[in-house]
């Protein structure tokens, strides 16, 4: 048995759609080969529109047109038999859904449905799941596992908007952890709340972590959130993962450019050092350039990069990196 | 006090707004006792740093003049915003302060280009100009933020990145030659490889055209980057400004040290994450004495019952009693 807990095979998915005739397809996840550990917290990090919410999806296993899955699979390695993701059938998926794979979403306000109570959303999303349980024994379980994250039961007689973000974000965490799941799946959970609080969110997502010692996927752009909770990280970039590897190792040795001027151009208190940034934009994902997709922007580029697309190699520095240039 | 010429001065400017239905009575002062100045010869960037709901954007308002303060003064170049009557004045003012916005998408109408909304600017805060004068201004400004009127050329927002589009944004905001730019989080909608592009832009500005700038902002680490001083808001109230540095180094107010401690390093593991009890603002707005004793470590009586006054501690002012116990009346 290995200590796998969810891989990903040269996946390759688009947007697809037939608008007045137009055909126009956009390739926001192409070659993806991603293997997540058991007991891991896995970061993804990217620029809005490099894919990687989609990527999310597509690990959970929601794929629906536009989208549409062209090569590659999602196997995961929670249950006795490894499960492939795209294979398998409604009902096989309705049955991991939320027990073994769950999701805490972006903006939790619209998470929760403003004209139900909050416990009313435990029972529309989890009990469905947990029906071994007697309604009232699903609800000790709900108010157990609230003070675990220090919410008082009194939580679960409001509504939604009655209570603060931090709060709020609590109870989606609340939701997201109550089966114990393998993985969890976070899509920028902090990215909408104050400093202080994100910081709450962050200690409390990492406390859960290690003591249900499962695998956390957690995507956000901001990489100051990945120094400080991830275990590995993977850097992607208009589709592709340019860099992958411990956190450590890419915050000290970057090994691809791209993450070379990410981690240099993070702004510091007490660092008045003058920071750089990249010239250009992330390109359109439905004319992505030939060869590496970073090279139009690649300060290092050569003629290689604009034809040949760079693998996904051990470097010098300990991490994978897709570039020619890096050792 | 230095003999100095001050640019805008905000003298105890307070705003309110009700909350509730209009039998209501309850009252939220957004906007509560804030003073500052900016100077006409020394041109400066103040960052406001402030948590969501603690006033900032209505101070950025009231610096606008879209909204008038309730009492207090907000003097540009030693005229009252309550003062200036008419269409002439107010295009006057809003020729020497300018706004730049948070999401450079919603900035410009997306059915308009780009370039014709900058010559429109040019052509409302100069009337009776020719149109090539207009053009040479907004050529002007599209250089002075690292574009052209070529690169932006004849296109729709949607056709530009995210990073052009704030960019050009600002070089909308530059077209008057305004003394003072607003920017209310002007980069956090921005892509993280072009942030700094912006951040840095702004120091380019202050130092090539002498412009003043306030930005807002809830990110201690880009306002530590790029400004002379800062400003910590905390529901209405200036609890702490002066300079960056000394502040951000040594914060004397309980909630900037905790802003401090919660702003994230990016190098791993240099942040310790609490995980305490869940935080919340959401009654502090009606408190009476200081809003942040509920949450403040080092809370005393009469931190519940008196609101402390604005002292000069050192070289910078902290609204806190910890350092006040003389005035505190």
């Amino acid at each position: 048995m290995s200590d796998l807990i969810l891989q990903t095979k040269g996946l390759r998915a688009s947007y697809i759609t037939h608008l007045y005739g137009i055909d126009r397809e956009v390739k926001v996840v192409d070659g993806v080969d991603l293997s997540i550990k058991k007991n891991e917290f896995f970061g993804i990090a990217g620029e809005s529109g490099c894919g990687k919410t989609t990527l999310l999806k597509l690990i959970a296993g929601f794929c629906k047109p536009p989208l549409q899955v062209q090569a590659g699979s999602v196997e995961f390695l929670g249950l006795k038999e490894p499960m492939s993701l795209f294979e398998a059938t409604e009902a096989e998926l309705y049955k991991i859904r939320w027990r073994n794979i769950s999701y805490i979403m972006q903006g939790s306000m619209n998470v929760l449905n403003p004209v139900r109570k909050i416990f009313k959303s435990f029972e529309d999303f989890a009990y469905p799941h947990m029906l071994e349980l007697t309604p009232a024994g699903f609800k000790q379980r709900v108010i157990e596992h609230l003070g675990n994250l220090r919410l008082s039961k009194e939580v679960l007689e409001t509504y939604p908007h009655e209570l603060s973000g931090g709060m709020r974000q609590r109870v989606t965490i609340g939701l997201a952890t109550l089966c114990s799941p393998e993985i969890i799946i976070a899509d920028e959970p902090t990215t909408a709340l104050d400093v202080v609080v994100q910081r709450e969110t962050l200690g409390l997502i990492k406390r859960i972590q290690k003591e249900l010692a499962n695998t956390i996927i957690l995507v956000t752009h901001d990489l100051a959130v990945h120094a400080n909770v991830s275990d590995r990280i993977a850097i992607m970039y208009a589709g592709t993962i340019v860099e992958e590897g411990k956190t450590t190792d890419i915050f000290d040795r970057p090994a691809h450019p791209y993450t070379q001027h990410l981690i240099r151009s993070l702004p510091r208190l007490g660092d008045k050092e003058k920071k750089g940034y990249l010239k250009g934009a992330p390109p359109n994902l439905a004319d992505p350039p030939p060869g590496c997709r970073f090279h139009p922007r690649c300060p290092l580029a050569v003629d290689r990069c604009r034809v040949e697309v760079p693998k996904l190699e051990l470097k010098k520095s300990g991490t994978m990196a897709a570039c020619f240039l890096a050792e | 006090m230095s003999e100095t010429i001050e640019l805008l001065s905000v003298q105890n400017a307070k705003k309110s707004f009700r909350l509730g239905g209009i039998l209501s009575n309850k009252e939220i002062i957004a906007v509560n006792e804030v003073s500052f100045s900016l100077f006409a010869d020394k041109p400066d960037i103040l960052s406001i740093i402030g948590e969501s709901g603690s006033g900032k954007s209505t101070l950025s308002r009231l610096i606008l003049r879209l909204l008038l303060p309730d009492s207090g003064s907000i003097k540009l170049e030693g005229t009252d915003v309550h003062a200036m009557k008419g269409r002439k004045q107010e295009l006057d003012y809003m020729r020497r302060v300018q706004p730049i916005f948070q999401n450079p998408f919603e900035t410009f109408n997306p059915l308009n280009r780009v370039d014709e909304f900058l010559m429109a600017t040019a052509t409302n805060y100069f009337p009776g100009e020719k149109p090539a004068q207009a053009k040479e201004r907004v050529e002007k400004a599209l250089q002075a933020v690292g574009l052209s009127l070529a690169e932006v050329g004849e296109r729709y927002p949607h056709e530009l990145s995210g990073g052009q589009l704030q960019r050009a944004s600002v070089a909308r905001a530059i077209i008057p030659n305004p003394k003072i730019l607003v920017a209310d989080e002007p980069v956090s909608m921005v892509d993280a490889s072009l942030r700094m592009s912006i951040v840095n832009l702004f120091q380019e500005l202050k130092n090539t055209m002498g412009t003043s700038i306030i930005y807002i902002t809830h990110d201690l680490a880009t306002a530590y980057y790029i400004s002379d001083r800062i400003a910590i808001i905390h529901k209405g109230y200036f609890v702490e400004q002066g300079d960056t540095e000394a502040i951000l180094s040594k914060p004397k107010h309980p909630y900037t040290k905790l802003l401090v401690e919660s702003t994230l390093d990016p190098r791993p593991g240099a942040t310790s994450l609490a995980d305490g009890e869940v935080s919340t603002g959401d009654e502090e707005y009606l408190a009476v004495g200081c809003k942040f004793a509920a949450r403040c470590p080092r809370a005393m009586d009469i931190c519940r019952k008196v609101q402390p006054a604005e002292t000069i501690v050192g070289n910078w002012k902290v609204r806190c009693h910890l350092y006040g116990e003389n005035n505190a009346s």
